[in-house]
């Protein structure tokens, strides 16, 4: 074997400007999906410890409504039917008066759980049972004490809601991991008795947490109508479901990465087989069977694949730093609150990312490999021969295009909300797009031809083009794929934004929405903040809502309970269901208004029913209309407060809406109540175009680390075109040293070449232009709605295409460079003489 | 018996695997300190009044409502039992909040049985807290409960200061225990009236009576098997504040039931160093309830074999005698089963006896129970 | 010696395709070539040199006739069989010489040596010997392109003699070369594989080959006749 190996190594680094552009390339895919598959890992382990809480991982969770559950039935549970692994959490948020951080205020009972088992930490344990003793004592890890500038013990001033309070940090909260740490960096653990205390909420527990299955089982049968039980797991894997889409998205992202990558190695094996099937066919003659031959290519594969490993570990855990960041803002945005500052990186992750970036590059070589074990042993041959083979497959591959997409479609039929299969789809669309493009190409260099036809040069080129298929075909190709993708995502978020504008625009009627800060308290904003906003003079009209949540096995419900009036009623774009119908049913029966995402998830329509747990045992609810709402991929249930109060009994306002007259100023009113009214009673108010611009943030937020993803396969794409064009040039040494013979002068070859270059560039932009418009019409009608359940209207804007085109124009003129240098710097007679 | 120290370790040491680690913050800080300002103190006699003071008596730091006994069923197999609810203040006045949770007394219950014709001991312990009535004590009518470990008083026909009839109802996690409680007998009170020093210096002293011959009836269940038994029980009951000296290591408590329906109770607070300044107390009660208290030179102890734990390596003694020489008795103590350790948050050796004897040259028998503290290392 | 044949070529015919027309190469040809003997093989540009050559090399299949080097009939044995036979008991020269460019001198020679399992040691003996032999001991640790052609050409029949084959090829081995340069490599040609008892085929236009060779042969019109 050694003899090959040194062959595959010594051919490698003959040629390594190729060689390194290829490790850079596929390192680049490598690099990308371990850093997604990093940052997506640091964060589900990061809620996974989040969600743990104190009492390690919960079996199941008793739940009540929305104000919690009544703690006598925790002692019932206690005392008559005696369950034992079960304990109770009072939860809540409070705001650290000097510095304005949020914190989560933890209530639990430190003796619950008393078994030597349990406790593991002596101190951790014996600071817990101060806990009891001094109902404002608390407990915080040494991290979370040092952010909020406190030594430990000491003293906290809190705000919750209108009210102050103190508490006494009195030990340390022990944490045994980072991830861990990160969890509890904006938590303070209380006793039940001092959390219920704190947070005004006496004889109420946010939930009970069942650690016995053995108990889940028997209380299921022991609990009241009002009260749920849901599998405990469903913290971590609620939040993993709901950033499931998200994460999915993701990844598929990284994936193209390394298919593009992959084409990267693809073009280099097949080049590199190109330029030696004379040498191959010397070494065949020699007696080197065919499986040897196959070796050497793989073994020069294998190379490649494991540079780009190393490469791409080294760049992948350090972009993995700042695609975590970006990860996490878009979790916290759009989820759920999660703290996460240092990756997460297990072998496994290593190990998955490598190995399908050497698996993308074997198998990318697997057919350049195969096609050099076909090297006949002759004595001599010709290359035209292998031009025409090339041009008679062309169209073999177009009809094998035509498959390709034939399959890609069948998925779609079948496949019926499945997101990977629509990535599947998507990913055979671009695979048999790949396969028309050397055919597309040909009429188009012949077009290109024609146009060209009154210069020597444009005929030259063109020709060159042509006469050069075999490899040409294959660098065009992968920057048509590459651009395509930006293409594509490009129309889809530039679509998206303009949908999600266009709601806002709709959604967001009231000029000023108050809304309850960091310290969130369970009174909500009382009647007489509410009948004092009313009084403001320049005040129209006022509605309250309420958000509520729901626990449900992997996911959360979201009921949005408003007292909208029939003007204001309006504000939902209904997708379907008649407006006059759908309020008068809204209003009057007490349907609910679903929007879109939880209608495409859960498969309702209008005059379908949904339950929902009301104190009486779980209520049946008339879907009256979907409505259009891009503010949960979770979806959203409105229902009336008029019908809210008399299924729930829970009077709580938390955010309310202010509708000015005509001619009073919102600003003006702002500026007059954010001092006074609001801050002291712990609110925030925002003026409508505040409200709209804060979403577009977070919109274009989400989107950032699509952005950089689509940076990044664009890089990997010119990346493969400059390797590839440069490849394709450099072997054409003595035709170009033919044409300086003939009297081309240099700057005639330089302008050929970059000619050339530029040609094939716009070539590959003009291809990826249909392609990228296929492609974002199957991201936003398959993708983002089998993702997250929304329709997205297409917006098309000149300007995607317009990128697409002068990014494939200059990566064509760039890649065209170095060959230009290096060719009219060479002496002609030596180009002549070497072959 | 004294145990207020240990109640107090028990709460910090529940953590269990390893209470060599030093606390985060001190036992003092956590506790409340050593400190006993502002409790009640057990410094002189008081009024006893049943069946009032049964119940909890919070303004002290420490509690303790203690039953024993020895059992046999119908099959001839014997059993020894004990269930103790431990109560702690850890705080003289209970937070002002409106939480129900917030307390300032937390509670601790220990139920054991020793199956003693198997050779088995299991035991249980569980905490929790006087807040949102989890656990607690009330007098009338009696009950004490630790969530569903429960005592409670038996309806009687008539309202009596004296009677005692209370249902113990314990499920642990390898056996239940229901019985029946019923006294013959008076309380009685120990010491000077029931005010029972703990050493030669005044002040260290608490409350203390017992029922100490409790008819008993009920069943015992291990696994799907249950058993009717009968026997007898012991009650005690007792209050202070104050802390062990700084030279007492632990002791020795003997609950004695003879034949002839008399019951001796005596304890030695044994001295770190020298056992010549152990401090020894007892009671005798004869057959109609009436007790007389047993000074120090009135009776001696001596250890008459040792034992070592194979699970925690620590050695008790195992085998005593003891001579009542004015009573004309002498009696020899042996376990009926050697392994009746509890290896609990904190340790202790708490178990049946067996005893035999001569009163003035005639054979006695009897049985009761020993309760041994302060022998392992970790405490 | 001179009684064992080492090639024998019966009836051996072999037609190419060219657009719709179809064209005889060889028609019939019957040949034998004894042990140890040198012949060259003559005739125009196209009348079949190669074509003759690839069918004793194993590397093409006649259309009819059979093929016997040293007693094995290749038109029997597989591509993979006939692969191993060329790499144990040919050897090739080549008018472009053909050395694989990114081998020094030294791993030129050895690759045939490696590739029929010769221990290092060996085959570093072998290596030394002959690049004596070829007049480049000097230059074992160069690549090829920093050679000249008829240096390139002496490391090309140092490495068709490495491994010892029974059979020499050489397809126009100085076809390449001026003429000074010619009459080395072909004194080397002429005498070394004799002196190793290798048979010497070489197809050429060269007289000074044809004279120093042991017999000539003519392909003309399809078939082989001594000149």
């Amino acid at each position: 074997m050694m003899p090959f190996v040194r062959m595959a190594l010594r051919s490698l680094a003959r040629r390594w400007p190729q060689t390194i552009l290829s490790v850079i390339g596929i390192g680049l895919g490598i690099a990308v999906m371990l850093a997604i598959d990093i940052s997506n890992d640091s964060a589900r382990r990061a809620f996974e410890f989040a969600s743990e809480g104190m009492g390690g991982q919960a079996e199941a969770i008793i739940l009540g409504g929305p104000r919690g559950l009544d703690e006598d039935f925790y002692r019932q549970l206690r005392l008559r039917h005696g369950v034992r692994g079960i304990s109770p959490v009072v939860e809540g948020w409070a705001e650290e008066s000097a510095t304005g951080i949020a914190l989560k205020i933890v209530g639990i009972d430190p003796l619950a759980l008393s078994q030597p088992t349990r406790q593991q930490d002596a101190r951790g344990w014996s600071a817990l049972t101060e806990l009891v003793a001094r109902p404002e004592s608390a407990l915080m890890t040494a991290d979370a004490a040092r952010t909020l500038g406190i030594e430990i013990p000491g003293d906290l001033e809190l705000r919750v809601g209108n009210r102050r309070a103190r508490i006494a940090v009195v030990g340390a909260l022990p944490v045994q991991h980072e991830a861990r740490a990160n969890a509890l960096r904006n938590v303070a653990v209380m006793d039940v008795g001092g959390a219920q205390t704190l947070l005004a909420m006496p004889g109420r527990l946010s939930r009970i947490e069942v650690h016995d299955a053995n108990d889940s089982r028997r209380l299921t049968a022991l609990l009241p109508p009002s009260l749920r039980l849901v599998p405990g797991l469903s913290q971590a894997q609620t939040m993993r479901q709901m950033t499931r889409s998200f994460r999915i998205n993701l990844t598929a992202l990284s994936l193209l990465a390394v298919v593009i990558g992959a084409f990267l190695v693809y073009n280099t094996m097949v080049i590199s087989v190109l330029q030696r099937r004379e040498q191959i066919a010397t070494l065949r003659t020699l007696g080197v069977t065919r499986p040897e031959i196959l070796a050497t290519i793989m073994i020069e594969a294998l190379a490649l694949a494991a540079a780009g490993m190393v490469f791409g570990t080294l760049f992948g855990v350090w972009l993995s730093h700042a695609l975590l960041q970006l990860v996490t803002r878009t979790i916290n945005d759009l989820y759920f609150s999660l703290q996460v500052t240092a990756p997460a990186i297990s072998n496994w992750t290593l190990a998955k990312s490598n190995a399908v970036g050497v698996l993308a590059a074997l198998g990318a070589a697997a057919a350049p490999a195969w096609e050099a074990t076909r090297v006949s042993p002759r004595l001599a041959f010709c290359r035209s021969h292998l031009e025409s083979t090339t041009r008679s497959w062309l169209g073999r591959w177009a009809a094998a295009g035509l498959v390709v997409w034939a399959v890609a479609a069948a998925i779609l039929w079948v496949s019926d909300r499945s997101i990977v299969a629509g990535f599947a789809a998507l990913f055979c669309l671009i695979a048999g797009f790949a396969l028309t493009v050397p055919m597309s190409m040909v009429s188009l260099m012949r077009g290109m031809r024609r146009l060209l036809s009154d210069s020597p040069y444009g005929r030259i080129a063109t020709g060159g083009i042509l006469a050069s298929l075999s490899r040409t075909h294959v660098a065009v190709t992968a920057l048509a794929v590459a651009l395509s993708a930006t293409v594509g995502v490009g129309i889809m978020i530039g679509s998206f934004r303009t949908s999600v504008n266009t709601w806002l625009g709709s959604y967001l009627r009231a000029d000023i929405y108050v809304s309850q800060g960091t310290g969130r308290t369970n009174d909500g904003i009382t009647p007489a903040i509410i009948a004092a906003l009313r009084k403001e003079p320049a005040v129209r009209a006022v509605t309250t809502g309420r958000w509520v949540r729901f626990t449900e096995p992997g996911r959360i419900l979201r009921l949005f309970v408003v007292d909208v009036d029939r003007y204001s009623f309006e504000n939902f774009q209904l997708r379907k269901g008649e407006v006059t119908q759908a309020w008068q049913r809204f209003n009057e029966r007490g349907a609910v208004l679903v929007s879109e995402a939880f209608a495409y998830h859960r498969g309702l329509s209008v005059g379908d029913s949904m339950s929902l747990p009301t104190r009486s045992g779980t209520g049946r609810f008339e879907v009256a209309a979907v409505f259009r709402d891009y503010g949960s991929d979770q979806g959203t249930v409105v229902m009336h407060r008029r019908h809210y109060e008399r299924h729930w009994d829970d009077p709580v306002v938390d955010s309310v809406a202010l509708y000015l007259r005509p001619d009073a100023d919102s600003q003006a009113l702002l500026a007059h109540l954010e001092p006074g009214m609001l801050k002291q009673s712990g609110l925030q108010a925002r003026s409508n175009r505040a409200l709209r611009e804060l979403s577009l943030a977070i919109f274009d937020r989400t989107f950032a680390i699509t952005g950089v993803l689509r940076l990044l396969t664009v890089i990997i794409a010119v990346v493969a075109i400059v390797s590839a064009l440069a490849a394709i040039q450099l072997e054409r040494a003595r035709e170009f040293a033919m044409l300086r013979a003939t009297g081309v002068t240099r700057r005639g070859l330089a302008g050929l070449l970059m000619g050339e270059g530029a040609l094939m560039g716009l070539a590959a932009g003009i291809l990826s232009l249909p392609l990228g418009l296929m492609m974002s019409m199957v991201l936003i009608s398959v993708i983002n709605r089998r993702s997250f359940g929304w329709t997205i209207d297409m917006a098309l804007s000149p300007e995607h295409f317009l990128t697409a085109l002068l990014l494939s124009v200059a990566a064509g003129l760039v890649a065209a460079v170095y060959p230009a240098l290096r060719m009219t710097s060479a002496l002609t007679a030596e180009g002549l003489r070497h072959e | 018996m004294n145990k207020r120290w240990l109640v107090a370790t028990a709460l910090i040491a529940a953590c269990g695997s390893d209470p060599q680690v030093p606390p985060a913050l001190s036992v003092s800080a956590m506790l409340g300190g050593d400190s006993t300002a502002g409790y009640a103190r057990a410094t002189r006699p008081r009024r006893f009044e049943f069946p009032r003071d049964h119940g909890a008596h919070p303004r002290y730091k420490h509690e303790w409502w203690y039953f024993t006994g020895n059992l046999i069923a119908g099959d001839g197999r014997r059993y020894g039992y004990q269930f103790t609810l431990f109560r702690h203040a850890v705080a003289p006045q209970p937070p002002t909040t409106v939480s129900r949770w917030s307390t300032n007394q937390l509670y601790l219950a220990h139920v054991a049985l020793a199956d003693i014709s198997a050779g088995r001991f299991r035991y249980d312990e569980r905490f929790s807290r006087g807040g949102l009535g989890l656990a607690g004590v009330t007098a009338q009518p009696f009950r004490a409960w630790l969530e569903d470990w429960q005592i409670d008083e038996l309806p009687s026909q008539q309202q009596c200061g004296q009677c005692f009839r209370v249902r113990i109802l314990a499920s642990a996690r390898t056996f239940a225990l229901d019985l029946s409680l019923q006294n013959s007998k008076p309380p009685g009170l120990h010491g000077n009236n029931g005010l029972s020093a703990k050493s030669r210096t005044a002040g260290n002293a608490s409350y203390y009576y017992s029922h100490t011959r409790l008819d008993t009836r009920g069943t015992i269940r291990q696994g799907g098997n249950s058993s009717t038994v009968r026997g007898s029980s012991w009650f005690d009951h007792e209050w202070s504040t104050s802390a062990l000296e700084q030279e007492q290591s632990g002791w020795d408590w003997f609950a004695i039931q003879l034949e002839d329906a008399t019951e001796i109770m005596l304890y030695r607070l044994r001295h770190r160093g020298d056992s010549s300044l152990d401090y020894l107390y007892g009671s005798y009660i004869d057959a109609e309830g009436s007790l007389t208290p047993l000074d120090e030179d009135e009776f001696a102890i001596r250890v008459d074999g040792r034992w070592r734990s194979p699970r925690s390596g620590t050695v008790y003694p195992a085998a005593w005698r003891i001579n009542l020489p004015q009573r004309g008795m002498t009696l020899t103590v042996r376990p009926r089963l050697a392994d009746q350790e509890m290896l609990t948050s904190f340790r202790y050796w708490e178990g049946a006896v067996e005893i035999s004897g001569k009163r003035h040259g005639t054979a006695i028998a009897g049985e009761g129970y020993v309760e041994l503290t302060g022998y392992a290392s970790g405490n | 010696m001179s009684t064992k044949a080492m090639v024998v070529l019966s009836g051996v015919s072999k037609r190419f395709r060219e657009g719709l027309s179809e064209r005889r190469v060889l028609d019939g040809v019957d040949a034998t070539i004894a042990a140890g003997e040198f012949v060259a093989i003559q005739g125009r540009s196209g009348s079949g040199k190669t074509t003759l050559f690839n069918l004793i090399a194993g590397l093409d299949m006649p259309d009819a006739g059979e093929v016997y080097v040293d007693g094995h009939a290749l038109t029997r044995l597989s591509d993979r069989e006939r692969t191993l036979f060329r790499r144990r008991h040919l050897g090739f020269v080549f008018q472009f010489f053909n050395l694989i460019p990114t081998l020094t001198v030294r791993e030129n020679l050895g690759f045939s040596l490696d590739l029929n399992g010769v221990a290092a040691a060996k085959a570093d003996s072998i290596i030394v010997t002959l690049l004596e032999a070829v007049g480049l001991a000097g230059r074992a640790d160069s690549f090829p392109d920093r050679l000249s052609g008829g240096e390139q050409q002496r490391v090309a029949i140092a490495r068709a003699l490495a491994h010892a084959p029974r059979l020499v090829l050489a397809d126009e081995p100085t076809g390449n070369l001026d003429q000074e340069t010619e009459s080395g490599v072909l004194a080397l040609l002429a005498e070394l594989p004799r002196l190793r008892g290798a048979t010497l085929v070489v197809a050429t236009h060269s007289a000074e080959i044809a004279r120093r060779a042991d017999r000539v042969l003519l392909i003309r019109d399809g078939r082989l006749t001594a000149a």
